[in-house]
């Protein structure tokens, strides 16, 4: 039994025995625990006014640091939207300065390597040398790797899903110690919008199934099954409209904002609200809720919000 | 300088067809440089097809034809990469048949200029048959990326598995796709044949059926400089004649056929004197006259080779005819296809009220302008095939008929046209994709797609879907609210024919969106823009 297969099998024992998946762990004995200062733990971090990388400092600060998610010597994943052959400001892809940012804090808590991919709809190589994302993740130290071949995919069992009994997941992710997760909100022409849970359809190998599947169902079952360690909402440049791709720059508003938080659910919640939409009406983020995958309901959580 | 000929040549050739090997079947593109595409602008008769469809005449073309006009065939042996290629099998026949004795041969010529007018007629009346099978410097390209690419393609692809396992990741798989069986076929049965004739008869091919040497061999004909025999050096020793793989010297009656010679220059190797060289046409060292019988050897077994040919050639003439007449049909008909049938009628005017589309005709790949002049100027040298980076270009069989047999299409069960890459109209090197700047080519219609409501997963399975919508690049395909679900709606006019709704509709076996063919390349609407009231929306508060 190699390295791998241990792996995949430990993992499915623990989905089987109904066990929280080894890779949150660490963040959940976090939540709910009173910090410090003896309030209740933050659930999200909202910030707006500054630079990608700025904001990101002000939020992971207010969290208590990167080394509450990423202890030394893990192997962290590190997942932008790096979907389209786009320029940075057409707002498709993630913001690399974020992405360069993210990177840094987890070499700075000492993480033993950091890894960034997507699986792109077009030309990988394209989408990562145009979106700015390779070259600013490659400075920063991290390792940039394609997401393009099925053979890097195993395949996983989705319990909970009656849609999708089983989906290919990619490898690296499988094996990662700490999965930071960073969409760039977006409008989106299939899903409505596009935030954290749709961002996990880039780190499965066949989407078309979970287009011919009902899409919303299919991205909150896989959330069900697959929690980050850390989900980090870039909203800097959002593309309002003709997402998830866009047309052109007229797409797209300047908005400044980053949310931070460890419950999908509550940011996607918190970002439709920024969008300017109510979350109840991106199906997949109700049901993800009803599936008690996140909270939805805002108000109960503890939010700390920060202007620059 | 005699001695070095042979070196020189043989160093030249190599360079040359490493080169546009390394065109071929390079999977990451990075050698894509001015200094390796050289050799490709160099090859005669696609600069020639550019010439004469496009009237610019490539410097490539100027240089062939000069260095022929001043020395003879040196393009066969030095820049003609099926010229080394069949040197190479001729090396190869020389190290495992011994070495190789040539004996001169009567020249095919009329049945080699016959077929070349059979083809030069079939180009004019519009079909390439000929030429896009027999093209050497197409047919060698066909060769590298059909056959050789492949075993590129599969040793990479391991090796990325192998390190993949390892969790390296410093190689990654390229996608790959293998040729049509058919394509398969047809490349590795005329390799086949070629290795034959070359393997047992030396240059043969170039004599005998290559449209490029018949050309080059009517201008080596009138060249400034041609190899001779010098009577006062010859001592008759015949080792010129067992070396020429032209078959073109006659020792006895010292007399070297220039017009086939392809300027190997084995023969002024071989020689132990200088019984061979190069001599000035109009020098007053006259060649020898050639023997008073030589005109006159048109004897009977001549005439049976005669009677042949003229079969031969007839074929040849009858299956270009009937192709050129079929490419005028196809031509025609494939016109029609844009005033549409049933479902397509309506489209344009009102919202069509029945959608039942179905695929007529090929797309052609950006920069061709019309599948007319595709068909009529593509060698199938697949030069755009091997260049692709999404590898949506494919090698096609019959799908534009015989007269455009091999010609690349799009093909979007593979992949779709990358809406920000121009690079294929930038590599052609006959002038059948002319060269588009980045914002010409966002507004090129290569076809318009076509939504087939009934086969959509909206429709059938009642669930939002909307990968056709997400992936275009100019939203021309649109998710509209239908009965509380989202359900696609096209605006042709914006389609650029990209095939990127086609490649992600997950419906099978059937797309419910497909690119349809224009046989005439439009010219796409630019995407309306509304501009959005503030562009700035830093929210004051937060919303939540």
């Amino acid at each position: 039994m190699n390295r791998k297969d241990f792996f995949k099998k430990s993992m499915l024992a623990a989905i089987a025995a109904g066990a929280a998946p080894a890779w949150t762990r660490y963040a959940e004995a976090f939540a709910g625990l009173p910090t410090s200062s003896g309030q209740s733990a933050i659930d999200l971090v909202a910030v707006k006014g500054g630079e990608p990388d700025v904001m990101f400092d002000k939020a992971i600060e207010a969290l208590g640091g990167i080394a509450k998610f990423v202890s030394k010597g893990s192997k962290v994943v590190v997942k932008p939207n790096i979907g389209w052959d786009v320029s940075p400001e057409r707002g498709a892809n993630t913001n690399p300065k974020l992405v360069s940012q993210i990177v840094k804090h987890c070499f700075a808590a000492g993480a033993k390597q950091v890894t960034v991919f997507d699986h792109t709809c077009d030309d990988w190589k394209s989408c990562y040398a145009s979106s700015g994302i390779e070259r600013a993740a490659k400075d920063a130290g991290a390792r940039v790797v394609p997401g393009n071949t099925e053979s890097y995919y195993q395949k996983v069992t989705l319990s909970n899903s009656t849609r999708m009994p089983n989906t290919k997941v990619h490898e690296l992710i499988l094996d990662s110690d700490v999965f930071i997760n960073v969409p760039v909100l977006k409008n989106h022409g299939s899903a409505k919008l596009t935030v954290t849970m749709k961002n996990l359809m880039g780190i499965v190998w066949d989407r078309g199934e979970w287009h011919r599947n009902d899409l919303h169902q299919c991205i909150a079952d896989f959330a069900a099954f697959k929690k980050p360690t850390l989900n980090v909402v870039d909203a800097y440049t959002v593309m309002k409209k003709n997402g998830p791709r866009g047309v052109s720059a007229e797409d797209i508003v300047t908005m400044k904002s980053l949310l931070v938080s460890t419950d999908m659910v509550a940011a996607d919640a918190a970002a439709t609200k920024l969008f300017g939409w109510e979350p109840t009406d991106i199906r997949h983020i109700k049901i993800a809720a009803d599936q008690k995958v996140g909270r939805i309901d805002l108000q109960s959580l503890n939010i700390k919000r920060i202007s620059i | 300088m005699y001695p070095y000929l042979k070196k020189i040549r043989v160093g030249v050739s190599l360079i040359v067809f490493c080169a546009l090997l390394l065109l071929f079947v390079d999977i990451t593109n990075v050698t894509r440089v001015p200094l390796v595409e050289l050799p490709a602008s160099l090859q005669f008769l696609p600069a020639l097809m550019e010439t004469v469809r496009m009237g610019v005449v490539p410097a490539g073309l100027i240089a062939v034809f000069l260095l022929t006009l001043i020395a003879g065939r040196v393009y066969c042996s030095s820049i003609c990469p099926l010229g080394t290629l069949q040197d190479l099998v001729i090396a190869l026949s020389r190290k495992t048949r011994g070495p190789r004795k040539y004996r001169f041969h009567q020249a095919y010529t009329v049945l080699h200029y016959s077929f070349l007018a059979v083809m030069v007629a079939g180009a004019a009346a519009g079909s390439l048959v000929l030429i896009d099978l027999l093209d050497p410097y197409s047919f060698f390209g066909r060769i590298a990326f059909v056959l050789a690419r492949p075993g590129v393609v599969g040793a990479n692809n391991a090796a990325a598995w192998v390190f993949a396992q390892l969790h390296v990741f410093l190689l990654y798989a390229v996608p790959f796709h293998a040729a049509a069986p058919a394509v398969l076929i047809l490349t590795l049965s005329m390799l086949g044949v070629l290795v034959w004739m070359s393997y047992y008869h030396g240059r043969l091919f170039c004599n005998l059926l290559c449209p490029t040497g018949a050309m080059l061999s009517i201008l080596s004909r009138v060249s400034l400089f041609r190899l001779a025999f010098n009577n006062e050096e010859c001592r008759d020793c015949s080792l010129c004649e067992k070396v020429c793989k032209a078959e073109s010297i006659d020792y006895k009656k010292r007399t070297l056929d220039f017009s086939r010679c392809v300027s190997c220059f084995d023969c002024i190797d071989a020689c132990p004197a200088i019984g061979v060289e190069y001599r000035f046409r109009y020098s007053k060292k006259k060649d020898e006259p050639p023997p008073p019988d030589a005109k006159r050897a048109v004897n009977a077994k001549r005439r049976e080779m005669l009677r042949q040919s003229a079969g031969l050639v007839a074929a040849a003439a009858s299956v270009t005819a009937l192709t050129a007449a079929s490419s005028h049909s196809g031509s025609i008909a494939s016109a029609d296809g844009a005033t549409p049938s049933a479902g397509t009628v309506a489209a344009g005017t009102a919202p069509p009220e029945v959608y039942s589309y179905t695929r007529r005709g090929v797309v052609t790949p950006p920069g061709s302008r019309s599948a007319a002049h595709f068909t009529t100027s593509c060698t199938s040298c697949y030069l755009c095939v091997s260049a692709c980076p999404s590898q949506v270009i494919a090698p096609s069989f019959l799908e534009y008929g015989l007269a455009g047999i091999l010609q690349p299409k799009m093909d979007y069960s593979q992949a779709y046209c990358a809406y920000e890459c121009t690079v294929c109209t930038s590599v052609c090197p006959s002038g059948a994709l002319l060269p588009l700047a980045l914002p010409e080519k966002k507004e090129t219609q290569l076809g318009r797609a076509k939504f087939n409501k009934d086969d959509c997963i909206v429709i059938t399975k009642k669930t939002d879907c909307g990968a056709c919508s997400e992936h275009c690049p100019t939203k021309a395909v649109q998710m509209v609210k239908t009965d509380g679900l989202f359900l696609p709606k096209m605006t042709e006019d914006l389609c650029v024919g990209c095939g990127a709704c086609e490649h992600a509709c997950p419906t099978r076996p059937n797309k419910a969106i497909f690119v349809q063919a224009s046989p005439v390349h439009g010219k796409a609407q630019k995407p309306v823009q509304k501009k959005i009231e503030e562009k700035k929306e830093i929210p004051v508060e937060f919303p939540f």
